[in-house]
């Protein structure tokens, strides 16, 4: 017990601090009867939080009982506290019932909560914690004196960003919306897709001081069987005192730390993740941040784009395979180029190797260093861009195409055939999932080290072992490489090309085993008189 | 015992692609030159014969695995010849596969430096090789059959592109006449392509972590053909372009074909394409002998883990392809002279001795 317990006495006479977060006595303890002592205890918890609002009335009903809000200014939504909660009880009597309707002060408490409130949701609790991370949440509590039980009225309402285009997975046509920093405006955008009540939102806190509500969500019977127990074990297991962002989780949960890849992927389209849902995976929703961890992760993912399923598959199943020659480009293109210069000359057609060699004559550099120039030159003209304050994105974007690109090679700093070989792969990389770009921009860097010192031999090395370390890469039990290795033909129907809706039939084998079955076969349209 | 060294397992079609990648790997590297050499343009007949008598070796071995389940070769071997006897054929057997991944590192690297690189130091390429296949022996079996799920498809494509792309040199009149080669030259040049396809013994120690076990010899027997069919692609085309005389004395009679593709002036000096096909598939079957190599002697030695094996192993093998031999040349007359008898004792005479062993102890016991 706190010392604050001990008598009112000791309480006055030392002015104590209320407690910080190391002081965690306070949770376990239950609500008292009067209202006086809890008042007293929740002034202490929440001593100076001068956004806590603290409002003593009396009850219409019985006016010698005296009852009292507490919510957070800003998260309560305070027309309707103001509306539907004091109004109802401090002044009017609920019409429906007799004049002389009399209640004894033990019944103040269910009359209150059966009669007296016109909010749409509430729960009951005598727990200090539950009452405080309530309040904390933005709910409102009520507390009935001579009750050792408290009234949570979920009547929330605060300043939150409107549902905008998706800022990093940008299509041309498909839904507009995506996820804000709400969980529960994110969960009821998942709803809105998927109307059905196997779709399952767990929510459970995390983060010892934000106390982040974190949600799991799977549709019930496509789920592959065991991820849901296992997404919320490995949850479970975190104790830290913060969760700012889904990336927070991610690296918690992460199945290979060591490894430079990333295999959770994260998105903030609504659309992709109902998706992944359907496929069989699950989602991790975290309360502040608008991206969702999607698991399990297969590479594939990154040369996939919702906008695929929507248009026509012909077009992109083309764009597919762009998409994958821009992946080996994105990598291995400036690997190749310094090999290629560096110790392979006779692999140029003799014509290029002349036009290429003419261009470097008055380059000072090795072709390793020139590359390697352009390529940092190319990742902090990237990272200016991000960075930089709006107002000044105009003089950043013509230094990079001007300064850099131009200027460099008039100035003999650089050949043209680098800046080309660079921008290529800058430019190829746009065409890729951002979330799975970023390993690979950093593993770009050794290879084109190695390929400088070892030459094409060597760069096929390590390409082997780069390979051999994604195909022993796991995502939630789930090899990561699926279904290239292990090789599973019919999956490739949605990696390499996008087959058309009609012929995708089943969900990923290994993904949706739970439930294969995506649509009733021969879906194919068809001329009418065949239709019988 | 063997299930705790090695947790993987591995499903049917995972088992097929990485015995065809263990097979033909250096089968079309090396072997056309000589079978050509021997047989002249009736090559593609020998590899039909050798086609057979692997088909035998992968019956003998197969059948005394499964009587054995859930055992590898070197777990069994104690077992039917006794503790002490059993672990020396065992070490033998260890032997056998340190020597067959430094052969085919070395056949690689050399390929490489004879081909390509003769300016540099052959021990370069050897450690990148032993680089490689130490990282992939790390990564355990599984992962090794994943990667051949991704370089079978990949290698057969590019091959059969390859010699597609060749068809304007090829002429019919150079496999002609056919069936003009005497008994004897047939089964000499029969011989360097049946140790190759001996190389099967290798399931004898995968067989235990299969998933399932009943299609065993369905699988292989399918396998072997799919190797068939890459060899006689290979050779018969390489034969189309070159004619027996030139294609006996190339050292690499593929990738001399490979040179012959000129199309619009633009698809030239493909060479490249061989190479990426014979490393990615060559670190596959080094990796398979290493692993296996590394896997028996823990086995034999009683260790509960493999992995700290691997690098002194690793070393060991590197030496070992560097030391044995002084040039390709050399290389080459072993592979072709002594390696079929060398091999086919490991291959076909011990396992069909153990069968014999086995078929007759448990008649005894009846």
């Amino acid at each position: 017990m706190f010392d604050f317990f001990k008598s009112k006495k000791t309480q006055e006479a030392t002015k104590l601090e209320s407690p910080g977060v190391k002081e965690q006595a306070w949770r376990s303890q239950k609500l008292k009867t009067s209202l006086k002592e809890n008042l007293t205890t929740l002034h202490f918890i929440l001593a100076d939080c001068s956004d806590v609002v603290f409002r003593e009335f009396n009850f219409a009903q019985l006016p010698d009982i005296r009852l009292a809000l507490i919510y957070v200014d800003g998260l309560a939504d305070k027309i309707q506290v103001s509306n539907f909660v004091m109004r109802t009880l401090s002044l009017e009597v609920p019409p429906a019932l007799p004049k002389e309707y009399k209640i004894s002060k033990a019944q103040a408490f269910d009359f209150i909560r059966d009669r007296g409130l016109c909010i749409h949701q509430i729960d009951e609790t005598d727990s200090l914690a539950r009452l405080i991370d309530a309040i904390m949440s933005g709910d409102t509590v009520l507390l009935v004196d001579g009750h050792a039980r408290a009234i949570i009225n979920s009547a929330r309402g605060w300043e939150a960003r409107s549902i905008q285009d998706s800022k990093t997975d940008v299509v041309v046509r498909g839904p507009r919306e995506s996820f804000v920093e709400t969980l529960r405006t994110n969960t009821s955008l998942l709803r809105r897709r998927i109307k059905n009540p196997a779709l399952k939102i767990e929510v459970r806190p995390i983060g010892q001081i934000t106390r982040t509500d974190v949600a799991v969500i799977y549709i019930k019977g496509v789920v592959y069987p065991g991820l849901v127990t296992e997404v919320k074990e490995r949850l479970s297991r975190i104790e830290i005192d913060a969760v700012l962002e889904s990336g927070y989780l991610e690296e918690l949960i992460d199945d290979n730390p060591l490894s430079p890849f990333c295999t959770i992927n994260h998105t903030d389209r609504v659309d992709k993740v109902a998706a992944m849902l359907l496929e069989g995976r699950a989602a991790i929703l975290t309360d502040g941040s608008p991206y969702v961890l999607t698991v399990p992760t297969l590479f594939n993912e990154i040369i996939q784009s919702p906008e695929d399923y929507y248009q026509r598959y012909f077009f992109y199943s083309l764009i597919r395979l762009i998409r994958l020659i821009a992946l080996i480009f994105f990598v291995t293109a400036p690997a190749i180029y310094v090999a290629l210069l560096t110790f392979h000359q006779e692999m140029l057609p003799t014509a290029l190797l002349l036009s290429i060699a003419g261009q470097r004559e008055a380059v000072p550099f090795p072709t390793i260093v020139e590359v390697l120039l352009m390529d940092l030159t190319f990742e902090t003209l990237r990272e200016a861009g991000i960075r930089m304050p709006q107002p000044v994105g105009q003089a950043v974007s013509i230094v990079g195409a001007i300064v850099i690109g131009d200027a460099s090679v008039r100035a003999g700093l650089v050949s043209p055939a680098t800046v080309i070989a660079v921008a290529l792969t800058g430019i190829a990389s746009f065409t890729l999932c951002y979330a799975g770009t970023l390993s690979l921009r950093l593993i770009r860097f050794p290879l084109t080290m190695i390929a400088a010192f070892t030459g094409l031999f060597g760069l096929i090395t390590s390409l082997i072992i780069l390979i051999t370390h994604l195909a022993s890469l796991r995502s939630f039990g789930i090899p990561f490489l699926y279904p290239v290795m292990p090789l599973s033909p019919a999956e490739l129907k949605d990696v390499v090309v996008r087959a058309p809706w009609w012929a995708m039939l089943t969900r990923p084998h290994l993904l949706g085993k739970e439930n294969l079955h995506r649509m009733k076969a021969g879906l194919k349209p068809k001329p009418p008189e065949k239709r019988k | 015992m063997g299930k705790i060294l090695e947790g993987g397992k591995i499903d049917a079609r995972q088992t097929l692609y990485l015995l065809v990648t263990m097979i033909y790997a250096t089968l079309i590297l090396f072997v056309p030159q000589n079978t050509v050499a021997h047989a002249q343009q009736d090559a593609w007949l020998s590899f039909l014969v050798a086609f057979a008598g692997g088909v035998l070796i992968s019956l003998v071995v197969i059948n005394l695995s499964l009587r054995f389940p859930g055992q590898t070769l070197f777990e069994y071997l104690p077992r039917i010849l006794g503790r002490f006897p059993g672990k020396i054929i065992g070490f033998f057997y260890v032997w056998l596969f340190i020597h067959l991944c430094a052969l085919v590192d070395r056949e690689y690297c050399s390929t490489i430096v004879a081909a390509f690189m003769p300016e540099t130091p052959l021990v370069v390429f050897l450690i990148h090789g032993t680089i490689m296949f130490a990282y992939l022996a790390y990564s355990g079996l599984e992962v090794l059959a994943r990667l051949s799920q991704l370089f079978l498809p990949l290698n057969a494509g590019l091959l059969t592109i390859l010699f597609v792309l060749a068809t304007p040199e090829m002429k019919v009149v150079n496999i002609l006449p056919v069936f003009d080669t005497s008994l004897l030259s047939l089964a000499k040049s029969t011989l360097t392509p049946l140790s190759w396809f001996g190389e099967i013994i290798t399931l004898a120690v995968i067989i235990p972590y299969l998933a399932e076990q009943k299609n065993v010899y369905r699988l292989t027997i399918k396998a072997l053909f799919f190797v068939l069919v890459l060899i006689e692609l290979s050779t018969v085309g390489v034969l189309l372009i070159f004619g027996p005389a030139l294609t006996g004395s190339y050292l690499f009679p593929v990738l001399n074909g490979t040179k012959m593709i000129n199309i619009a002036n633009f698809f030239e000096r493909l060479e490249i394409i061989p190479i990426v096909i014979w490393i990615t598939s060559g670190t596959v079957k080094a990796t398979l002998f290493f692993w296996a190599a590394t896997l028996g002697s823990a086995q034999l030695l009683g260790l509960k883990d493999y992995h700290p094996l691997i690098l002194p192993l690793a070393v060991i093998v590197t030496s070992l392809s560097y030391l044995l031999h002084p040039n390709i040349i050399d290389l080459l007359n072993f592979l072709t002279e002594d390696f079929p008898f060398y091999a086919l004792t490991f291959e076909f005479l011990i396992p069909f001795l153990l069968l014999i062993i086995v078929l007759i102890k448990e008649t005894g016991k009846k």
